[in-house]
């Protein structure tokens, strides 16, 4: 308990540092009021505007009057959309969160088998085949593969849609979310594959694992459940972690395929210089991180009893 | 990376670089990518002696060559091989250029990240105590972030230009280095030999950089080979992203987001060919330090 | 059993497609609060729910709209005649009373980026009847059926108290338009319903879904792809490879755009010009045969040719010909290097000079290529041009209050300009007017040209009712202008839409997206 509230507290100490950052750093870079007026209003409206927004006043000003309004959970309005920013973002997390858990599914249902295969059988040709593959996942630019995608499976071929998003769980809602969600997942695919194959290999070097085959266990029972057991603990941890990483990455896919997701809000945001927006999204991502750390701390003390006494001792 | 290796301490008999060296070159694909990676490097250093065309210099470059297919002559009375940009610069010229750029700012960033880290690393095994603790909490807090987030905040705090990527990717860095030496400095000092060290009163300076640091050398090279095509990666996505470099002298990253709007109207070669050459770059990169980690850490993970 | 529900499947889905068209917007409006923010991509699509007094057609000529008539009845009146039997979507009828309150509100919309209030200002809306409305002004004002176009009307009866988020959630987005508002999910689509009451000619589709599709690649995939029908902005690079495609069709027109430079005519010492050698030097832009010469070394051809390929026509004036008060004289300047050079010397700077060209990268189609181009073309008559581009967000707030007294940073820009009224009088307000913060004249001067024989041309014009004398008086003013080179005029934007076959579209030169325009060709 103490642990997660010291965990908290420096979360909002995180929250409160790179709020500030943000806040002076949009301030200085561009002025967002010279991107949203119309070009023929005259300079009294514009100041008039100016003022409006809070804009005339020092950065410090602004800095305590959102501070003031964060701690009542007001994190301002758009200077764009001239709704709350917080809604804004709210309203486009399910999409993002579609597309990262989708991501994620994708991430383990193919790299754990690919990386218990090559685990196994580490000399065959296969084998070499997924490793090269999975450092290939490695080296590949996101956005470069995600427009190769376009151009096969949606111009090419016109399997699936190129762009945007269905309905939620329904078929075209499903094939909507294939394209993207292969792209983001190729990262973690080539990550998830090679903790799995090392983990394997981890494994099948062990007693138990040699015990049970010595015991004459079938190898599919050997593989599924004591190898898989194995090697569960660091996917579940490292993939948890990455979660994340999925978040923050899908800001590329979500771009490359006009997904309305936070990600492709975000950069909208900061090219349209939308402060309360960006700082927002800040705000949010570094709390869903801290909830996501969290329960993979949780997850993985209930995984491997020695983190618990681990913690217990520090 | 071997130049780094050699200043080891040296025992006698076969030293850690030879062996080093051995046990690398005895897998084909390491060596193959080493041996591409050198060619790579050797073409971005002398890029201005290869390249037909400086693509920087706007009065060399004209629209007229705008988007001219591989293989037709330019204006420039010379064949442009790999085509024309939108912009009329060759791309084989631009391209080598491009990957001056990207090179320069992954390896650049990468290096004084590393130096940062580093130091920061080694002093907080050394010290210990408080500053130890908070070193590791400022670490583990910039780690619990996608570094493809923290760095797009940051550019677009700082604004656009190489010098404000450069910043960005070295922040987003440093805190990987800093775990590593921390963590392999950690181990060492509870060694004799530091010990003994301790006993005959050596001055902390001269137990860190004589002591300390060469033993964390080995886990330092595979970091930072590994770090180093994140980096550049990094910098592309940036690009692509629009909050990268500036248009006019793009690196490899910035080519292939230039090139993106032109490839569904068939002129693949503005995006494919450096979009290939980024791959090409990273890939031996990753190849080699892949390599590396195998041979001098195998259980240490990304 | 099977072929019969395929039947059905058949002709369920392709009676739906024929009554559903679906459209990718490379800009999502930013609110469905009408009066919320003055910009195209929300004029634009909130014009299918509400309409205005005086409409615009393709062209930007005015029509007539919900207002059937319009005449000055004195020195300082206009009176409009509204339509009569013209319901809102819920019902109740269209009358003077939500005119005037339509106007109180515009101006007064809380958080608006770029408010309505510059088509209210000092205007006076008084009743006469339900269908009758006097508009009154301080003095003699020409523009007031094209200010009057810019206002959407919106209904008293949902209007009062409602708030931007009112609209956006559908409560209060309640107009007399063509069709009716269904759903806006930000980021994602709009849709709109066929109004069957509507008073004009019926709409031929059923149902309209928008969707913003931003990146320029992505919304021809989605075109060629099959997930939308039509789709705007459709970017140069792809023309050819879209033309050629026998399953679309392109429809064109020039637009009220124009990609212009702006030069530095105020500063002596001008931060961005300097001497090869790196050395301050008096303004050279400050000599009019400086800016001729620079003029001339451009290539414009060349830049609409292989920049914009072909999606853009040269330009000598402000406003492409066909529109209210332009120049019948004016002609693109020819592209002379050596003539240039000539220039060059005469104005004592043989040997040419350093200069910055300052460009938004995210503003206009291939706005840093152009500013590129225009580079290496000074460049080869001597001037070393260096260009800088950046985001819109930076580019617009140093341009205009960059510098330490808060005036110009730049030198050399590059810019455009959209006549939203459709005539002359607004890019000579804006763009050529002397600076006058006062008086809102020269706005967007970022390079504080000032000319007092074109500044009077300007203010009489603006004082003239009489149509024939009034644009008489602006194309005067951009001779002048033009001749003095006070901007440097590169191009007219052409506005593209890429559609399936089967379709066609009315070509805007305001650059609307609107379903009303989209027909079945056969």
């Amino acid at each position: 308990m103490v642990f997660i509230i010291r965990r908290i507290i420096q979360s909002l100490v995180v929250v409160l540092v790179m709020s500030l950052v943000v806040f002076v750093g949009v301030h200085v870079v561009g002025d967002p009021v010279h991107i949203l007026i119309s070009d023929d209003m005259t300079q009294e409206e514009i100041d008039a505007f100016i003022r409006r927004l809070g804009l005339d006043r020092p950065v410090h000003e602004q800095y305590f009057h959102f501070l003031a309004n964060a701690v009542r959970g007001d994190l301002g309005n758009s200077f764009v959309y001239g709704e709350p920013a917080l809604k804004l973002i709210l309203q486009r997390m399910p999409a993002t969160l579609e597309l990262a858990f989708g991501a994620f599914l994708l991430a383990i249902v193919f790299g754990i088998p690919l990386g218990m295969y090559a685990g196994l059988k580490p000399d065959s040709a296969a084998s070499r085949a997924i490793m090269a593959g999975s450092i290939l996942g490695f080296s590949l630019p996101t956005f470069w593969v995600g427009l190769m995608l376009i151009m096969v499976f949606a111009v090419m071929l016109g399997w699936l849609p190129s762009t945007g998003r269905g309905d939620f769980m329904t078929w075209e809602g499903l094939r909507h979310l294939a394209l993207p969600a292969f792209n983001l997942a190729l990262f973690k695919m080539a990550l998830v594959t090679r903790l799995a194959r090392a983990g394997t290999r981890e494994a099948a070097l062990q007693d138990y694992v040699k015990f049970a085959r010595a015991k004459g266990l079938s190898p599919s029972r050997v593989v599924l459940v004591h190898v898989l057991k194995n090697i569960l603990v660091p996917v579940v941890t490292v993939l948890g972690l990455e979660l994340g990483g999925l978040i923050a990455f899908s800001v590329v896919t979500e771009t490359v395929f006009a997904w309305p997701g936070m990600g492709k809000l975000l950069i909208d945001s900061i090219q349209r210089l939308d402060r309360p927006v960006v700082v927002a999204y800040l705000v949010i991502t570094v709390l869903m991180f801290i909830v996501i750390n969290l329960i993979v701390d949780i997850l993985y003390s209930m995984l491997d009893p020695r983190v618990r006494l681990k913690e217990a001792k520090a | 990376m071997s130049a780094v290796a050699e200043s080891l301490p040296l025992p006698k008999a076969e030293t850690p670089s030879r062996r080093l060296a051995r046990e690398f070159f005895s897998n084909r694909i390491a060596t193959a990518a080493f041996a591409l990676l050198l060619i790579i490097i050797f073409l971005a250093l002398f890029a201005p002696l290869i390249a037909p065309q400086n693509p920087y210099d706007l009065s060399r470059v004209t629209v007229l060559d705008a988007r001219l297919e591989p293989g037709e002559r330019g204006s420039g009375g010379f064949v442009m091989w790999l085509g024309a940009d939108g912009a009329g610069r060759d791309m084989w010229s631009a391209m080598l250029y491009g990957l001056r750029i990207s090179l320069g700012v992954g390896v650049a960033s990468g290096v004084i990240a590393l130096a940062v880290g580093t130091a920061i690393g080694l002093l907080a095994a050394y010290r210990g105590g408080w500053l130890d603790a908070l070193i590791m909490r400022l670490v583990d807090l910039q780690l619990s972030f996608p570094a493809i987030l923290v760095a797009l905040i940051l550019v677009a705090i700082l604004g656009r230009g190489a010098d404000k990527v450069m910043i960005a990717l070295i922040l987003v860095q440093w805190a990987y280095y800093a775990r590593t030496v921390r963590g392999s400095a950690l181990v060492e000092r509870r060694k004799e030999y530091i010990e003994a060290a301790h006993c005959l009163a050596l001055p902390p300076r001269r137990i860190v950089f004589r002591h300390l640091l060469p033993n964390v050398v080995a886990p330092l090279i595979v970091v930072g080979t590994l770090q180093t095509a994140h980096a550049i990666s990094l910098e592309a996505t940036l690009s692509f992203l629009g909050v990268g470099l500036p248009l006019t002298e793009p690196s490899l990253g910035l080519l292939i987001a230039n090139g993106f709007e032109y490839m569904l109207s068939g002129k693949y070669w503005i995006s494919f060919y450096p979009g290939l050459a980024l791959l090409a770059t990273i890939m031996s990169i990753n190849l080699v330090g892949d390599r590396l980690r195998d041979i001098l850490n195998p259980r240490l993970e990304r | 059993m099977i072929r019969f529900l395929l039947t059905v499947l058949f002709v369920f889905t392709t009676g739906a497609a024929a009554q559903e068209l679906r459209i990718g917007l490379a800009s999502e409006p930013t609110a469905m609060d009408p009066h919320y923010h003055n910009l195209s991509p929300n004029n634009s699509l909130l014009s299918h729910v509400f309409e205005s007094l005086v409409g615009q057609d393709e062209r930007q000529r005015l029509t007539p709209d919900l207002a059937e008539s319009w005449k000055p009845i004195d020195a300082t009146t206009w009176e409009f005649k509204l339509r009569k039997n013209v319901r809102f979507h819920d019902g109740t009828p269209f009358t003077a009373d939500d005119v005037i309150f339509s106007f109180e509100r515009a101006p007064n919309v809380e958080g608006s980026p770029s408010s309505f209030g510059i088509y209210a200002r000092g205007k006076t809306f008084v009743k006469v009847d339900d269908h009758t409305v006097h508009v009154k002004t301080a003095a003699p004002y020409p523009l007031m059926p094209s200010d009057l176009s810019q206002v959407f009307i919106i209904s008293r009866k949902h209007g009062q108290g409602a708030k931007t988020p009112d609209y956006n959630s559908g409560k209060a987005a309640i107009g007399t338009g063509p069709y009716r508002f269904v759903e806006y999910t930000p980021g994602n689509r709009i849709i709109v319903q066929r109004n069957d009451q509507y008073w004009g000619d019926k709409p031929i589709w059923q149902r309209v879904i928008f969707r913003g599709i931003k990146s320029d690649p992505s919304r021809v995939a989605a075109l060629l792809a099959g997930d939308v029908d039509l789709i705007d902005e459709v970017p140069a690079v792809d023309m050819e490879r879209l033309k050629k495609d026998p399953k679309l069709t392109i429809a064109q027109t020039v637009s009220n755009r124009i990609i212009y430079l702006h030069l530095d005519h105020f500063r002596d010492d001008s931060p961005f010009v300097r001497a090869k050698d790196g050395n301050p030097i008096k303004n050279p832009l400050r000599d009019v045969r400086v800016r001729k010469a620079i003029s001339m070394a451009i290539d414009r051809d060349t830049i609409v040719s292989r920049v914009m390929e072909g999606q853009a026509i040269k330009a000598g004036q402000l406003l492409p010909e066909g529109f209210f008060g332009v120049s019948n004289k004016l002609k693109p300047v020819a592209y002379d290097p050596n003539g240039a050079k000539k220039l060059l010397a005469e104005a004592g700077v043989p040997n040419g000079f350093r200069l910055t060209i300052h460009s938004p990268n995210d503003r206009y189609p291939n706005d840093a290529k152009i500013a590129e181009a225009v580079g290496q073309m000074l460049s080869r008559v001597g001037v070393d041009t260096q260009v800088v581009t950046m985001t819109q967000g930076v580019f617009f707030r140093d341009a205009s209050t960059g510098s330490p007294d808060k005036g110009p940073k730049f030198s050399f820009i590059l810019v455009g300009w959209g006549s939203g009224t459709g005539e002359a009088s607004s890019p000579l307000k804006s763009l050529i007017a002397t600076f006058d913060r006062e008086k809102g004249m020269g706005a967007s001067n970022r390079g504080r040209y000032s000319n007092p024989q074109v500044d009077k041309l300007i203010n009489d014009a603006l004082a003239t009712v009489e149509d024939a004398k009034r644009a008489d008086l602006l194309a005067r003013a951009t001779e002048i202008a033009i001749e003095d080179v006070g901007i440097i005029p590169l191009h007219y934007q052409v506005n593209t839409w890429a559609m399936r076959r089967g379709l066609s579209y009315k070509p805007r030169t305001d650059e609307y997206t609107l379903a009303t325009g989209v027909g079945k060709a056969n």
